[in-house]
């Protein structure tokens, strides 16, 4: 039985009160975002890592099979995008990547090589959306869920869940 | 017959901000600025949150107020810094897209340096009636971050002192001692339609 939400809310509020250092952080991040999945029953799975692959988490909602990979840090780079469109590319034809990113600013042309190309298989989870997924109102599944009906509307992947609640709920 | 009376178009307006606390201040202070300057030209507003949202994609979002009918559009954001280089980088960063895909003329950006609360921090008035309390010399601005400040001067700074302390801000005070509030506030007016009153001596726009 995994830990319930309130007890993964104070993890996750005292993992980012506190400085634990990159690698811990990220070990830290990847655990509490796989007892969120497990607790909404969306079956996550770590995968083995195979060498040159950071993949963090797979996990599916009995329909669609994910792909997430957690960064903590300071840049998004061209090439960290890249090269999670290309572990994303070697899996499973339509296998979706979450690409969660907390404390990171973008490089430019991080966010044109997400939608370069090929169609659009990745989505940003922001910190605001995973706080929105550990709220006591909210859950993973809806954050995901309204983030792939937008990015299937309009063909952006990097829309926050509160920026997509503020315009549909627009005249 | 009478002819019926024409109404100008009622205009959309959109403002892009970064979380609750900027989304609750910039629409208080956006519809006193419309009371005081345009009271005959309601427009419609709409703020939506960025949440986070990559600098590089904010055209996305205009694109797709525009598909609403929303005309003119601010993007306000935190810089978190007062280097002007950052800022600079930081405005470029939203602004090239929105060139790219033709829409910078329809779109005012304005950063607050370093944050929302130095605009409330201009205005000592609302301060004191918000704190209930005057006190003794200037308000610090120097000493810390803006939010430990108004954290200091108000007992807190949550949403319950943001929104108590809304109810006295007055654009005026802030215009005259602001300059990205005041390239806000006359941004704000000339979309409206109004003539943008000259209130300080800074006339240079933040970035437009």
């Amino acid at each position: 039985m995994g830990r319930g939400k309130a007890a993964l809310r104070r993890e996750y509020e005292a993992l980012k009160r506190g400085q634990p250092e990159g690698q811990a952080r990220g070990r830290r991040l990847e655990a509490l975002v796989y007892g969120l999945l497990e607790s909404e029953s969306l079956h996550p799975r770590r995968n083995s890592r195979p060498p040159g692959e950071e993949i963090d988490i797979s996990f599916t909602d009995g329909h669609r099979h994910f792909l997430l990979e957690a960064r903590w840090r300071a840049r998004v780079s061209v090439g960290d995008v890249f090269a999670f469109r290309g572990k994303l590319e070697g899996k499973l034809a339509g296998t979706l990547g979450v690409f969660l990113y907390l404390g990171a600013e973008f490089s430019t042309g991080a966010i044109r090589a997400l939608t370069w190309g090929k169609g659009i298989n990745i989505l940003l989870f922001s910190e605001h959306d995973l706080d929105d997924a550990l709220s006591p109102a909210r859950s993973f599944r809806e954050v995901l869920e309204l983030k792939l009906r937008y990015a299937v509307s309009y063909g952006q992947c990097h829309t926050t869940y509160r920026s997509i609640r503020d315009i549909w709920g627009q005249p | 017959m009478r002819k019926p009376v024409k109404h100008p178009a009622q205009r959309k307006i959109a403002f892009f901000v970064d979380g609750d606390k900027e989304k609750l201040l910039v629409e208080a202070l956006a519809r006193k600025v419309i009371e005081r300057h345009c009271p005959t030209r309601e427009p419609i507003l709409a703020t939506i949150r960025l949440a986070g949202t990559p600098r590089e994609g904010l055209y996305s979002l205009v694109e797709v107020m525009l598909t609403k009918d929303y005309q003119r559009f601010f993007i306000l954001f935190n810089t978190g810094s007062t280097s002007r280089r950052r800022i600079s980088l930081m405005a470029g960063e939203i602004h090239e897209p929105l060139v790219r895909v033709r829409l910078e003329d329809k779109v005012s950006l304005i950063p607050l340096v370093p944050s929302i609360e130095t605009w409330v921090l201009a205005d000592e008035e609302a301060l004191t009636r918000a704190a209930g309390k005057r006190w003794t010399g200037e308000v610090p601005q120097e000493r810390s971050r803006p939010e430990d400040i108004l954290r200091e001067l108000l007992g807190g700074w949550g949403p319950r002192e943001q929104k108590r302390v809304a109810r006295y801000l007055d654009p005026e005070r802030i215009r005259a001692r602001d300059k990205s509030f005041d390239a806000f506030a006359r941004a704000l007016q000339l979309a409206l339609g109004a003539r943008a009153s000259p209130s300080s001596e800074a006339q240079e726009p933040a970035f437009t």
